[in-house]
């Protein structure tokens, strides 16, 4: 590891290194332990190499069902925030440099989860904020009539909290391919050619959004799919999110059940690095 | 598109559904305000029974040790962010500067991956180390994604004015220092702040490492707000949810200003 004569190695060195001890190391010890763990070669249970754990995970058909739960509840957020960001990046786009909708977008991206879970709750919830407005104009008679909206089995909850969470991000994300892709000059170009605003708008912004702000979708998904605290929140005991599963698992009293989190966990690492793989291996190069 | 934009009704219409948005986003946080200063507020009242600053000092009077809880996760935070940021520099840089794919890849995994998740696969490692249930542990473990969060906003966000610069030091016989000081620090600068900012933000907004590797023993701003939300007490849960938005409100703004200024900046450094 010699530097030359610039210091110029030395640099890239300290980099590599840093890379490999701070996080190389890390992903590979929590993919590699959890992979011997779910197979009982290590841990508290481990007594030997075993699928057990794999079948009893698999085989009671829980696992698939919360796997399926957490992917097409990250996939509606994500699709709900990408659309609403969406459309109003394309329908308002002069509003990229007002400074109030600036600060607004800073307020709502500067929520935490936590936070946006607390909130969500107490306006959803059955005694929550709506429905006290719902009965003050006569809609509700009581909280019991109050649809499950938390904590519910389609996770609505969850599914507003986290598209509000998402949203912002997004907007002040598409915002700025507007900007540096210069789509205002594009529309004006297609406007001479005889384009109506509403034909530059989707056939023209639309498709330059979606080219460069895919990718910022999927990363989206992605955390969505890691989401912990707002499914704590409002999320119900079954179904659960992979990453509640995986604490609970790991959490609770009986120690044989550890193995299904690290069963779990290797699931999750699986769906989680290959769609991130998918996202890098599709994005354009830089220059 | 500007002789649409400039009609007054539509100028008109778009004030009225600008007004109505920002009502409705700034609802709810009206709401979490009244919450963490009202009292008596059962079903179907629409608002507390009495409105007054008691919780707040009771809530301040620091009977949960709030100020043990606010000081560790402002600890906690600025060292995540300072060694955050300048390991994530280094980073970045190979990130950036590599023909393969694969440290990109690295780099993004902490990046996407749950940090709740990672913390129960790295927890069996941390009590061999003696490090579980310790701060020192938890800002171990928060220090991978601060890495992969600053080296993502570095691998993507490097000016190649720095680069530049930097060939220049050197032809001129500056050392590394004198790099760090003339080329990096200038075209960075920005960048730089946003990663601190971010990474003291995922520390002080993380409540799966602290809950996992700190086990209880390490009583954040996060940990206290769970706890309370737990037992049911709206009031102190809306507290701590103010103190927790309100440095990170900040932060957010002043990331997102930052970063618009540094793309006007290397626009016209580059255009």
């Amino acid at each position: 590891m010699r530097a030359d004569r610039n210091g110029k190695y030395d640099w890239l060195w300290t980099g590599r290194v840093l890379l490999g001890l701070l996080v190389l190391a890390p992903v590979a010890w929590v993919l590699i332990y959890s992979l011997l763990s779910s197979l009982g070669v290590l841990g508290s249970f481990g007594r030997g190499a075993t699928f057990s754990h794999w079948f009893v995970a698999f085989q009671s058909g829980v696992l698939w069902q919360n796997i399926l739960y957490t992917l097409s509840v990250s996939g509606v957020s994500t699709l709900l925030a990408g659309a609403l960001s969406l459309g109003f990046v394309l329908s308002r786009a002069e509003e990229r440099n007002s400074r109030s909708t600036h600060l607004v977008l800073c307020l709502l991206l500067g929520t935490p989860s936590v936070v946006m879970g607390f909130i969500v709750y107490q306006l959803l919830n059955p005694g929550g904020y709506l429905a006290r407005l719902a009965h003050a104009i006569g809609l509700l008679a009581s909280p019991d009539h109050w649809p499950a909206l938390v904590n519910d089995r389609w996770a609505v909850g969850i599914i507003v909290a986290q598209t509000l969470v998402s949203v912002p991000l997004l907007t002040l994300y598409f915002f700025n391919i507007w900007e540096t892709a210069r789509i205002d000059r594009f529309r004006q170009l297609a406007h001479t050619l005889g384009a109506t605003p509403t034909q530059s708008r989707w056939q023209v912004a639309c498709p330059m959004l979606w080219k460069q702000g895919w990718s910022l979708l999927l990363l989206n998904f992605l955390f969505n799919l890691g989401s912990y605290e707002i499914p704590l929140l409002l999320g119900r005991q079954s179904p659960q999110f992979l990453s509640v599963l995986t604490q609970r698992h790991f959490g609770q009293f009986d120690l044989a059940d550890r193995p299904v989190a690290f069963v779990l966990s290797v699931v999750y690492f699986i769906l989680a690095a290959g769609l991130l793989w998918v996202m890098l291996s599709r994005r354009p190069a830089r220059d | 598109m500007t002789e649409v934009m400039s009609s007054p009704d539509r100028r008109e219409s778009g004030t009225g559904i600008r007004r109505v948005l920002l009502l409705a986003v700034l609802l709810p946080y009206l709401l979490l305000a009244l919450i963490s200063s009202g009292t008596g507020w059962s079903f179907p009242v629409l608002k507390p029974e009495r409105v007054d600053l008691s919780p707040w000092t009771r809530f301040l009077a620091d009977r949960d040790r709030m100020g043990e809880a606010f000081a560790t996760s402002l600890l906690m935070s600025v060292i995540v962010g300072t060694v955050g940021t300048v390991c994530g520099l280094w980073v970045g840089r190979v990130v950036r500067h590599s023909v393969s794919s694969w440290p990109r890849f690295v780099i993004y995994l902490p990046f996407v991956l749950s940090p709740v998740i990672v913390g129960i696969s790295l927890y069996d490692l941390m009590v061999r180390l003696n490090l579980s249930s310790s701060f020192l542990g938890t800002v171990l473990v928060q220090l991978v994604f601060a890495t992969s969060l600053t080296g993502v906003y570095f691998s993507e966000l490097w000016s190649p004015r720095a680069d530049r610069l930097e060939q220049l030091v050197k032809c001129l016989g500056g050392g590394r220092w004198a790099v760090l000081r003339h080329a990096i620090w200038p075209s960075l600068s920005p960048v730089i702040i946003i990663c601190f900012v971010q990474a003291a933000l995922f520390s002080w907004l993380d409540y799966g490492l602290v809950s996992v590797i700190g086990g209880g023993r390490v009583r954040t701003m996060t940990v206290m707000l769970f706890g309370f939300l737990r037992e049911a007490n709206v009031n102190q849960a809306a507290q701590s949810a103010i103190v927790l938005l309100l440095p990170t409100v900040a932060g957010f703004a002043i990331s997102t200003t930052l970063l618009r200024s540094q793309r006007t900046h290397s626009e016209e450094f580059d255009g």
